[in-house]
């Protein structure tokens, strides 16, 4: 299987990740034919997909703490988000290659700003995945995806360890995209939300963990 | 994890000219795989089989390489098929009734044997060649059990150079093919 390094620079030591994704010669799509196949029923909402760098990929499915966890987060976002930003839950954004949807999304723009187009990366302050048995889809699949299109800032909700991972200062379309700056926060610290390099408010774990 | 495809859903992205002629794909099981080109041993070794089955088939069977046969779950495009009846009945639809599929492996081993094999089992293909040009042998599987878990061939029987293959169809022997005919 092909390995990519995630480099995570708060311990300096690169560590193999494996993708979790099959090496076949699989035919990947593109996000225009993504979308063709949407427009034209191949793949209608029942089928619950993502578009994952050209891989059709069905999405996880829900269990009660990871639905909570998203519930408990927006709540808590939403007191804190200034005028100008929305929140989005398990909807579609699209990227150069991908079409995934994350569990939550903080969207620059007002309720009527995405109706003929998703979400693009510059539309995105801060992308949000709740993770328990996805964390290692999260970290490993994701993470790069979301650092290839230069997502500004992504939060992981880790579940398994009760902490929140914030990766910022993503390389963009690299050879390995990766997030070159990532901080990990436990029970009891703060989470700084920054939405276009500002802080705006700064979260307990607590208050994101069920 | 990868999403799986119906033959109706791969038939209306065709129609729909999502996958298009310069798509070489076929499908298998539910996946969409890109088909690997094709280097000179192998174009070689399927003509040269081509060849020398078409002067030993019964009347009532027709050999077709390459064209794509439809199954229950799968649209494969193997490279060799021995299907039912003559070319002009299959004007307009996949051909269903397959006599022998063939294909022919060098790089594409490992997707010949472990992709294809349980897929052609599962749709009762009752006999499957492969063309080994790595190992330089021909393998034959049958004795289909379309129902196991995976499905399989019970049987299966390895010829090097030196032997000669017998080929069945509708449980008689019509031909014995040297090894050495079908190997460059």
């Amino acid at each position: 299987m092909a390995s990519i390094q995630l480099k995570q620079p708060t311990t300096g030591v690169p560590q193999p990740v494996s993708r979790t994704l099959p090496p076949l010669p699989v035919r990947r799509f593109t996000v225009d034919e993504y979308h063709r196949m949407i427009q034209h029923g191949v793949l209608t909402e029942d089928d619950g997909v993502e578009l994952l760098d050209g891989w059709i990929v069905p999405k996880m499915p829900h269990n009660p703490p990871h639905d909570s966890t998203i519930e408990i987060t927006e709540d808590t976002l939403r007191k804190h988000l200034p005028a100008g930003w929305r929140l989005r839950i398990q909807m579609a954004i699209t990227t150069d290659d991908s079409e995934p949807e994350p569990d939550v999304a903080i969207v620059r723009g007002h309720v009527r700003s995405h109706v003929q187009q998703h979400p693009r990366p510059g539309d995105i302050g801060t992308l949000i995945e709740v993770a328990d048995s996805s964390l290692i889809q999260d970290r490993s699949v994701k993470g790069p995806l979301y650092a290839r299109a230069r997502i500004v800032c992504y939060w992981i909700i880790n579940l398994i360890d009760e902490s929140v991972e914030v990766y910022t200062d993503p390389t963009g379309p690299t050879a390995a995209p990766f997030f070159r700056r990532q901080q990990t926060y436990q029970r009891g610290d703060l989470v700084p939300l920054e939405l276009d390099g500002t802080q705006v408010a700064a979260i307990p774990v607590d208050d994101l963990l069920p | 994890m990868l999403y799986r495809f119906s033959v109706d859903q791969y038939h209306r992205m065709i129609d729909h000219g999502i996958l298009t002629g310069d798509d070489r794909v076929e499908l298998i099981d539910g996946w969409i795989f890109a088909r690997m080109t094709q280097n000179p041993p192998h174009v070689w070794s399927m003509r040269r089989f081509c060849k020398r089955i078409t002067r030993e088939l019964p009347r009532g069977w027709c050999i077709r390489p390459q064209v794509p046969i439809t199954t229950g779950l799968s649209e494969p495009e193997p490279d060799l098929s021995i299907v039912r009846g003559d070319d002009e009945d299959y004007g307009t639809r996949h051909p269903a009734e397959v006599g022998t599929l063939n294909e022919v492996a060098d790089s594409s081993l490992s997707v010949d044997r472990g992709i294809k094999f349980p897929a052609y089992a599962r749709a009762q293909i009752p006999v499957y060649w492969i063309i080994n040009l790595v190992d330089e042998q021909v393998e034959v599987y049958d004795d289909v059990f379309a129902t196991g878990s995976p499905p399989s061939y019970r049987r299966q029987r390895i010829f090097k150079r030196g032997d000669s293959v017998p080929l069945f169809l509708d449980a008689k022997q019509v031909a014995l093919i040297p090894v050495d005919d079908l190997l460059p």
